[in-house]
């Protein structure tokens, strides 16, 4: 660890498996099917945007996060997490997207790529959007440019920005998930939000915000 | 002070120590807390990208889930047609869990819609005979490459149907909605599109068709190349030839097809740029269009608004613009408020 020696403030933040979580858990192994369904419909937006976020492919993702359903259930029995369950499963789809990915790539001949270009869709098409719950337009402005320019960002910067700012996790779990340094993770967050201002900036001398 | 830090410090990932440090580089200038302000309001903003993401149906993935954890359970003796959308029916969450009916509610609304013909067929593939179907809601637009390297855009609340796998002699798609082609060519499989009850046929060009469920016709208009319309139904024989700058319509009511050549196609393939044009519409298309990019609801409190007629090119992407020059050029007003649009006479 880079940081000096004394007790470190709000670093390590690894939410340790709660209560809630072990009784899921154990429930699940235990064949509830209640249980499962809970879990399932907890984690299937976040867990799902985060594949996507890795494979482009919309339909990757359905069946990324599908497969890594499929196979809590299918093992459920000896089914064991001896981390967090956030981690474990943020882990468990990143490792299936690539796999699928990889699968992809070497059937690719006749593979449809119909992943909607997500960068091409909000840089070009964005300003469709006129409305938005909750967001003044001139906000809505603005999230719809940080969107697109953290989708310009190298893979796993954006990545790491996303798990942040998105799903809210912590540094930690972030170098666990994508099996990085911590250091890497702090690196990528500095450069991201550096990178982030210096766009915006430039974006806001050009136009006046109509 | 490095981005790194303040990073840190905003993410309350930093040690007692360096929050200390960055305390007191705060103190020291009003131009350091307007630095850290500037990135705090990205790091905020930043934390609502969860409004603007792609939207995912988690009931029907957790229909679909049950049915492989069933057909694993299962064997499963033959393979049947799956029809995958990406926008389904309402799907009762409550069903019950390993229940046998293996409940695809979205097929049956997808028969309805575009009769038994393509279904008959039995896959004789050995491939699965998967259907995916990509659509767009209001509002949304985007762009998707078939596997044969053509290009569809998709207008909103549009969608086409097509095969996992084109089969080997032909490409066909089912369209629902307004897509513009650009179709790569190949003259050993020609592309098909079946569109409410006409085929087209073509051979590598590209051109825009329309028909949305409350259109009368359907419309297709070919910016290059060359394309054969014609009815699906056997009966009717005749069909046209459209080449560049032809616009050849279905009346659906009385089952004619039409062609005529036109000088601008602008007004029928605007939409592809982003923008509107208008030549001579009558305010109740306009109001479709309205509603559909940008997934409003559009109300005219005085009935003779509906049959003023707008020539316009609406090129500014901003709502309000748009609704700004349209009661310019009629004479009106309007009123926007959250999502609902009110144009009146001016004066009352």
């Amino acid at each position: 660890m880079a940081f000096g020696s004394e007790e470190p403030h709000h670093l390590d933040k690894v939410r340790i498996q709660t209560e809630r979580e072990q009784s899921l858990i154990r429930a699940i192994s235990e064949g509830d099917q209640a249980a499962f369904e809970q879990l399932f419909f907890e984690y299937h937006q976040s867990l799902i945007r985060f594949a996507f976020g890795i494979t482009r492919s919309k339909e990757l993702s359905r069946d990324t996060v599908q497969d890594v359903f499929l196979k809590i259930w299918r093992n459920r029995k000896a089914w064991m997490v001896n981390k967090t369950l956030r981690v474990y499963l943020y882990q468990s789809v990143r490792n299936q997207a690539l796999n699928l990915l990889e699968k992809q790539k070497t059937h690719s001949r006749l593979q449809e790529n119909y992943s909607i270009d997500y960068s091409t869709s909000y840089s070009l098409w964005e300003e469709d959007r006129s409305s938005f719950v909750g967001l003044s337009e001139y906000d809505a402005k603005r999230v719809m440019q940080i969107w697109a320019l953290v989708d310009k960002m190298p893979d796993r910067r954006r990545l790491v920005f996303e798990l942040h700012r998105k799903d809210g996790l912590s540094y930690k779990e972030i170098s666990k998930i994508l099996d990085l340094s911590l250091k890497t993770v702090e690196n990528h967050m500095g450069q991201a939000i550096k990178y982030l201002r210096k766009e915006l900036e430039k974006v806001e001398k050009k136009f006046n915000l109509d | 002070m490095n981005a790194e830090l303040l990073a840190r410090y905003l993410s309350r990932e930093c040690t007692t120590q360096e929050y200390i440090e960055v305390e007191s580089w705060l103190r020291i200038s009003e131009e350091h807390v307007e630095q850290l302000k500037s990135y705090e309001r990205i790091w905020v903003d930043a934390q609502q990208l969860n409004k603007l993401d792609i939207e995912f149906d988690s009931a029907l993935d957790w229909s679909v889930l049950q049915n492989r954890i069933e057909a694993e359970d299962l064997s499963v003796e033959e393979q049947t047609p799956i029809l995958i959308t990406s926008r389904a029916t309402a799907l009762n969450r409550n069903i019950s869990y390993f229940s046998r009916i293996a409940a695809i509610l979205s097929l049956v609304f997808l028969v309805g819609f575009y009769g038994s013909q393509f279904f008959v067929q039995v896959p004789t593939e050995q491939n699965e005979a998967v259907l995916k179907e990509i659509s767009m809601k209001k509002g949304q637009r985007g762009s998707v490459t078939l596997s044969d390297g053509t290009l569809v855009s998709l207008n909103s609340e549009s969608s086409i149907t097509l095969p996992d796998r084109f089969k080997s002699d032909v490409r066909e798609v089912y369209l629902n909605g307004e897509a513009f082609f650009e179709v790569a060519k190949n003259e050993e499989k020609p592309f098909k599109i079946y569109v409410n009850g006409t085929v087209i046929e073509v051979l590598g060009t590209s051109f825009a068709v329309r028909a949305f469920p409350d259109d009368e016709s359907v419309r297709t208009t070919v910016v290059e190349g060359l394309v054969s319309f014609r009815s699906q139904d056997e009966d009717i024989s005749e069909g046209v030839l459209l080449s560049a700058g032809d616009l050849g319509e279905f009346n659906l009511k009385r089952k004619k097809i039409s062609k005529e050549f036109i000088e601008n196609l602008d007004p029928y393939i605007s939409w592809k740029e982003g923008y509107l044009t208008f030549e001579q519409a009558s305010m109740t298309e306009v109001r479709k269009q309205l509603e559909r990019k940008y997934d409003i609801e559009v109300v005219f409190e005085d009935s003779n608004i509906e049959f003023l007629e707008l020539t316009a090119e609406l090129k500014s992407r901003s709502l309000r613009n748009v609704l700004e020059t349209i009661s310019l050029s009629l004479g009106l007003e309007f009123e926007l408020d959250q999502e609902i649009v009110r144009f009146k006479n001016i004066g009352e």
